[in-house]
């Protein structure tokens, strides 16, 4: 058999091969399951200090139509627990041992949440949704002072059709979304959110509350977190009104109107605190909140590979990188030899991108960058002594990870974390990259140099897109015979002979 | 739109491009195992000295460590050295000494102490201008570049660039410095890429990466059609050298010494493409022309 034979006969195999697999493995619903799943998990942190009768009482969630809780740990020494479950949330209350000096309670948990869309019918009339729910919802408190002659005469102001439900709170939403909003972690109540005219998320969703119950509309105020791939203390208020028969969330504030978004964590219900404990105690809190995600259950089953890294015990976060590398890699191919965009070293920038989903793109890019900078500035001295190539290597290697150490040791010292997770850049390809750099500079020039760092990083952005695709993950588990379909192609893209993108600029003057 | 793309499947009928001049000129006519023959100037010399083609005359190539002192002696009876890394690349580790009257070496009109000179030779041997490799240092004659090129530009070394396919000339040209590139003559580093019609043996215009140039844009001196000394003995001397290399697809790069005529300088198994645009015409027209 001659190459064009094999040629050509492989690549058919490639081909045809996972088209056949794929369509025997193939269900109707095979598509909606790929998607990964996004999951948050989210950990209470509390920190109290020494005192004679030491508790604390806090919400903590339960699971409904719009949220999923699981893989729930308590943590916390000496702690006696009780649950008290009602109407408002689940509350726990810990009574903890007065002989110690501080205690540390932790309680972590999986959140996965569904988006909630609600449609208020139009020409519902307000009276004959109150008389089905308790009159509690209509009553005035502390905090939102229903029928308050101000609030009344806030009503009044609005234009909404009298007696119509919809038309009455879209005015209302509109009006408290439309106040000013106040970067205040203070408690603020409907009629000073009034009086101020401005408010922050608790003030504007008890005004919105206050405004409801005052036209006959039964709501409350429901508190929770809103979930982001971050550390934070602040939690967070918005409102519901009861209509045909359910609850309906707006948050005046992020200007939701009869929705509720996938990431809000819900944690109790009505004017309530999230935590409370000994008065006049030492303190501290914060929520640690990480977004994961989840394999669908239906891939996990069908999949062999998921088996191979269950037994490997390593999570969807870790195996992402490994599975997507050849994807990224193919691109690169595509982006040299069809464009002609030239980078330090072929797979460098994919192997950036793969490194920059711990720290996040930009952040991350600007710590790898100035790295490489700094020491590249070393070539000058070493090549100037006449230092050999693999000790100079290894002396910029060094430096490299002393910089991290610095970097690392500052992020921890200022408790941003971000900063301190550039210890796990990988210190070769950093060392490598900075060595081309600084070599680039003195064979050619400091503009070319630059350029062919920026196409670099561009190209690395393209391929961190890649990784972040969690279609990909779930699509590569199910079917894990799309690699021949990489393979395939490149044997294609090997074989073409083209002018680059690149050279039809390189060579203009020729077709003149 | 349309004269876009006229543009454009024009370049693709005349200019070769990296994929194409990978795929077609090297890896079908360079096998991978006679790259060391042209790569290494040690090696490449002895096959030009085997088949009597004309290059820069070796005064000495040293191997070991021990070998420096003695090499040293043996090149104090000439007046002119160029000392090379025989794996050296884009130049570097190149030293060019002269002596003077008393007998003192000088670099760049500034005199050197030969312990210098030697530990030059161990950092070549030990590799550092060939990415770790060990490596030999080949000490030879240093042209002194023939008038016809200091007409042009009076710094630095020009030297000309042959391409040739299976022992046929595809395309030359003449590379020059400009006070931009600092000496060096390579196109990427800001030297010019001139231009040169095989039949005649004249310059055509020079190209500087932005522009085309009849005149040599530092001095003023002309470019276009000035007629290339030894032309005829430049094109024998390329088929020659081609014939003598396992390599079908060839860059030779020569320069004219002004007592020794031309001489082989190098041999390139992977020469770039600019040639076209020094040329202002691509190597798959003259490909064309060498099948008709």
């Amino acid at each position: 058999m001659n190459a064009k034979t094999t040629y050509w006969g492989s690549l058919l195999v490639l081909i045809i091969t996972p088209c056949l697999l794929m369509a025997w493995k193939w269900q109707p619903e095979t598509i909606s399951s790929l998607l990964p799943e996004t999951i948050y998990q989210v950990r209470y942190h509390f920190l109290l200090g020494p005192s004679e009768k030491p508790f604390v009482k806090t919400y903590v969630p339960i699971s409904n139509a719009h949220q999923e809780i699981g893989a729930e740990t308590w943590q916390a020494s000496t702690a006696n627990l009780v649950v008290k479950e009602s109407n408002k949330g689940k509350r726990i209350v810990l009574r903890l041992d007065p002989t110690r000096d501080s205690t540390i309670i932790q309680y972590q948990f999986e959140y996965k949440g569904k988006a909630l869309k609600y449609n208020l019918a139009e020409n519902l009339p307000i009276e004959e949704n109150s008389s089905k729910i308790a009159p509690v919802y209509l009553d005035s408190t502390e905090w939102i002072q229903r029928g308050h002659p101000e609030i009344r005469g806030l009503l009044d102001k609005l234009t909404y059709e009298e007696g119509n439900l919809k038309s009455t709170v879209e005015a209302i939403y509109r009006y408290t979304h439309n106040l000013p909003t106040l970067k205040t972690s203070q408690l603020t109540d409907a009629l000073m959110a009034h009086r101020q005219q401005a408010a922050s998320c608790n003030g504007k969703s008890r005004l919105f509350v206050a405004l409801c119950r005052t036209a006959g509309i039964p709501a409350r105020t429901v508190g929770g977190i809103i979930l982001e791939n971050t550390e934070k203390r602040t939690s967070h208020l918005w409102a519901e009104i009861y209509a045909q028969g359910q609850w309906i969330p707006f948050d005046p504030l992020n200007g939701h109107n009869a929705f509720l978004p996938a990431h809000y964590l819900q944690l109790y219900w009505g004017d309530h605190f999230l935590v409370t404990r000994t008065p006049g105690i030492d303190f501290d809190y914060r929520y640690e909140i990480k977004k994961r995600m989840r394999i669908k259950d239906q891939v996990k089953e069908k999949s062999s590979l998921w088996s191979v890294f269950e037994g490997l015990d390593i999570p969807p976060s870790g195996l992402k990188p490994l599975l997507l590398l050849p994807f990224c890699a193919l691109l690169v191919g595509l982006l040299k030899n069809v464009i002609g965009l030239k980078t330090f070293g072929v797979f460098l920038p994919a192997i950036m991108a793969v490194t920059l989903v711990n720290t996040g793109f930009l952040f991350g890019l600007l710590s790898f960058v100035s790295v490489v900078l700094i020491v590249s500035l070393l070539h000058y001295p070493l090549e100037k002594w006449g230092i050999l190539y693999a000790p100079k290597l290894v002396i910029m290697l060094t430096i490299v990870v002393a910089v991290m150490l610095c970097l690392a040791f500052l992020g921890v010292k200022t408790q941003q974390s971000q900063l301190a997770s550039v210890i796990m850049f990988p210190i070769i390809i950093m060392t490598i990259l900075a060595e081309r750099f600084a070599k680039k500079i003195m064979e050619d020039s400091w503009e070319e140099s630059v350029k062919m760092m920026l196409r670099t990083l561009l190209v690395c952005f393209f391929s961190y897109q890649i990784i972040k695709t969690d279609f990909l993950v779930g699509l590569i588990l199910y079917f894990p015979e799309i690699y021949a379909f990489v393979i395939a192609v490149l044997l294609l893209l090997g074989k073409w002979i083209g002018l680059r993108l690149s050279e039809y600029r390189r060579f203009r003057w020729i077709a003149d | 739109m349309l004269k876009l793309f006229k543009r454009s499947s024009q370049l693709e009928q005349q200019v070769m491009g990296i994929n194409e001049r990978n795929r077609v000129l090297i890896y079908k006519n360079n096998p991978r195992k006679y790259y060391q023959l042209a790569d290494d100037k040690v090696r490449c010399k002895q096959i030009l000295d085997k088949n009597g083609l004309a290059c820069a005359p070796t005064y000495a190539v040293i191997e070991r460590i021990g070998d420096i002192e003695s090499a040293w002696q043996q090149v104090q009876q000439y007046d002119n050295i160029a000392i090379k890394p025989a794996n050296g690349s884009g130049g570097g580790g190149i030293l060019i000494l002269k002596k003077n009257a008393n007998g003192i070496w000088y670099k760049s009109g500034k005199p050197i102490d030969s312990l210098l000179v030697f530990k030059h030779f161990a950092n070549i041997l030990m590799g550092i201008y060939s990415l770790g490799d060990k490596d030999r240092v080949l000490i030879e004659q240093c042209i002194i570049p023939h008038p016809f090129f200091h007409e042009i530009y009076p710094a630095g070394v020009p030297d000309f660039r042959i391409i040739l396919l299976k022992q046929n000339i595809l395309m030359g040209m003449l590379r020059l410095p400009t006070d931009k590139s600092d000496g060096k003559a390579n196109l990427h580093q800001g030297g010019l890429g001139v231009g040169v019609d095989l039949e005649t043996g004249l310059l055509k215009q020079a190209f500087d990466g932005k522009k085309y140039w009849d005149i040599h844009p530092d001095n003023g001196a002309q470019i276009l059609d000035k007629p290339i000394p030894y032309w005829e003995e430049i094109l024998t001397l390329s088929i020659a050298t081609a014939k003598s290399f396992p390599l079908d697809y060839l860059g030779v790069d020569l320069v004219i010494d002004k007592d020794l005529g031309p001489l082989i300088m190098e041999i390139n198994v992977r020469p770039g493409l600019g040639i076209q645009l020094a040329n202002k015409s691509g190597l798959k027209s003259a490909l064309k022309n060498l099948k008709n």
